[in-house]
């Protein structure tokens, strides 16, 4: 009779086991800022996706919150930057998002680089951030971080997404600052922090 | 050799998983809609928008994986039949978690791997739970599918996201505009609550299936038992009813010695009354047939020659034939041999057949025919009628003691074997919807030998 739940009982444990691994990791949080010491951006700010995850439309209501100057055009190409300050790429992949604009994830990636170059070029601060928490630092998203980490200059992003310390090691090795926090509303404050 | 069912579980299973591979084409449409709903409750911050999408989430999800699930166990039904068995458990495993594989190469998504998990702990409890006869197919269906709507709710906790739980496009969507809305309140609550909720009614339904299957078989257990008790009084009652009747049958050897010897003493009486003498004979006739009469009766083993002609003429004399709508007609071959049977026995046998035969073509116009022929090693007698037929499942118990359509002692048929089979012959039915066909067939012996045994013992 025992035998029959013993499958059922190893899953569960297992289960347990990745559970106690993902509490435990967040904790450790060395390398991050609560928010930026003084600011590196200006407006008219340009917020775009990489990876079409409907994520840019809360940062544009955010910058709106916070009364940014900032216009959010998830498909911008890097002609587009001329008209702007600052660069905000909210990072996620979103394969349903990417059908909606008609574009292959090939030419997603490359419309990206070419945008982080051309902050680079024009000498304008590239923030990212990541909203998605663990479901959406899979794979693709991760292709994304590491095509814009040399780039960035400001990541904000889920401490609960960052189990992995993935996102705390790109910032290390880039030499650029990372703020994690708990909750999506508590971005806001590092995020003003980039301008005032 | 495979099995129709296995072949049609075989089929259903490869359909259902072919439909999961290829839903999501035909809900891209309803998918990506979704997907603007739940960036229009951000633009809009309206929770109500994104409750909405939250169900048409889990019906979407819920519908692909019982495409998923309910092939795998279609197609592990093919394999092996035992769902509590490892090897069972292990293909339905497999299947489950390669079609989950499949749909994330296909179409590109992150389907999470811990709620199939889950939902497999969940099956293999129910499968090793529940035996095959006590859970038939339809409710251990019903209960799989009630898992995996309750299981399903996981995927929007988002405090299980760091699980696992969620972690395709829509939900981590859905859990993201939630998280911005209302820092995940909505979603932790109404997701906990329908799981709870789900899982509770589950439990319920599983419980209350468990026990209604339980009871049947308890049900189907009284009814064999009292099937079986049915038989063993029948077969006291039969016991009881030959044993009177082979001692009354006993009995009448004494009023027959004495009609023998008061005959013989009327004869010595009356030594020159011709006529007297003429009844005195036909008296003593008629107490012989009977004296042979009861010694066949007596013992199963006695057999007497006689023509197959005489065996029809005595079978039929005992049969009511005035039936106004059915004909009766005897055919026999011209050469047929004498046989060696105890004739009162085959009579009554014979008897019951042509009964039978009259009562089942009922009140309709029919034809029922007694008929003999012979091959090298055998005679053939044959009842036919023209009736309606007997039904397939019918004939599978015809030959027990005490099975009866017409509410009868239901011995008729099962004598009419015992008796056949005491001469080493053997008996077939042959039966379709226009007629009905028993043939006796006896093995014929040889002249010599029947001549040494052609006494009683």
């Amino acid at each position: 009779m025992m035998r029959a739940y013993i499958i059922p009982l190893l899953i569960s444990l297992s289960i347990v086991i990745v559970a106690h691994k993902a509490m435990e990791a967040p904790k450790y949080l060395m390398y991050t800022l609560p928010n930026l010491p003084t600011p590196i951006g200006k407006e008219k700010v340009l917020i775009t996706s990489a990876g079409q995850d409907p994520d840019g439309f809360i940062v544009q209501r955010m910058a709106q919150e916070l009364h940014l100057s900032a216009d959010y055009r998830p498909t911008a190409l890097a002609s587009d930057l001329y008209d702007y300050q600052t660069v905000v790429l909210v990072v996620g992949y979103s394969p349903n998002g990417l059908k909606t604009t008609i574009r292959s994830l090939e030419e997603e990636k490359r419309r990206v680089k070419a945008i982080c170059k051309q902050t680079k070029r024009r000498g304008i601060p590239l923030i990212l951030l990541h909203l998605g928490g663990p479901g959406r630092l899979d794979e693709q998203t991760m292709a994304f971080f590491r095509e814009a980490a040399p780039y960035t200059h400001y990541l904000i992003g889920l401490r609960g997404a960052d189990y992995s310390g993935y996102l705390r090691q790109l910032a290390k090795r880039y030499g650029f600052s990372i703020t994690l926090v708990q909750r999506i509303q508590d971005m806001k404050l590092p995020m003003n922090s980039v301008f005032r | 050799m495979v099995k129709p069912l296995n072949i049609l579980y075989g089929m259903s299973g490869l359909a259902l998983l072919g439909l999961a591979m290829t839903l999501p084409f035909f809900t891209r449409e309803m998918v990506l809609l979704l997907f603007a709903r739940v960036t229009q409750s951000i633009e809009t911050a309206d929770s109500g928008t994104l409750v909405l999408s939250v169900f048409f989430y889990v019906l979407h999800q819920l519908v692909m994986c019982t495409f998923i699930y309910l092939g795998a166990l279609f197609l592990s039904l093919a394999i092996v039949k035992q769902q509590a068995s490892s090897l069972f458990q292990g293909f339905f495993a497999f299947i489950v978690i390669e079609a989950i594989f499949v749909e994330n190469v296909i179409h590109t998504e992150q389907y999470s791997y811990t709620i199939h998990l889950l939902i497999l702990s969940c099956a293999f409890i129910l499968f090793n739970s529940v035996s095959n006869d006590k859970f038939r197919l339809f409710p251990l269906i019903s209960v799989l599918i009630l898992i995996i709507l309750s299981l399903e709710w996981l995927n929007l906790i988002p405090s299980l996201s760091s699980l696992g739980f969620g972690s395709d496009d829509l939900a981590t969507s859905i859990k993201v505009a939630d998280g911005y809305l209302t820092n995940n309140k909505l979603l932790n609550s109404i997701s906990t609550l329908f799981f709870i909720l789900f899982s509770v009614l589950t439990l319920f339904f599983t419980l209350l299936i468990y026990t209604f299957n339980k009871q049947i078989h308890t049900l189907n257990k009284y009814q064999e038992q009292e099937r079986e008790l049915k038989d063993a009084r029948i077969a006291v009652l039969e016991s009881r009813v030959f044993k009177e009747v082979h001692t009354l049958v006993h009995d009448l050897k004494t009023p027959l010695v004495s009609i023998e010897g008061l005959t013989s003493l009327i004869e010595m009486v009356l030594p020159h009354h011709e006529k007297m003498k003429a009844y005195s004979n036909r008296i003593q006739g008629s107490v012989q047939k009977m004296k042979e009469m009861i010694a066949e009766i007596l013992r199963e083993d006695v057999r007497t020659q006689v023509q197959v002609k005489e065996l029809f003429d005595y079978a039929t004399s005992h049969t009511v034939l005035s039936h106004p709508l059915i004909a009766f007609s005897v055919e026999s071959a011209p050469d047929l041999p004498a046989i060696r049977v105890n004739k009162i026995r085959m009579a009554r046998a014979l008897t019951n057949l042509i009964e039978n035969a009259v009562f089942s073509i009922g009140n309709q116009p029919g034809h029922v025919v007694l008929q003999a022929k012979r091959d090298d090693s055998h005679l053939f007698i044959i009842v036919s009628d023209d009736g309606p037929g007997i039904a397939p499942e019918v004939i599978k118990g015809i030959w027990q003691e005490g099975y009866s359509t017409k509410h009868s002692s239901g011995l008729g048929l099962p004598f009419v074997k015992a008796v056949v089979m005491q001469h080493g012959g053997r008996v077939t039915i042959d039966s379709d919807a226009n007629s009905t066909k028993v043939m006796i067939a006896l093995p014929l012996y040889e002249k010599e030998e029947d001549d040494d045994k052609d006494s009683y013992h």
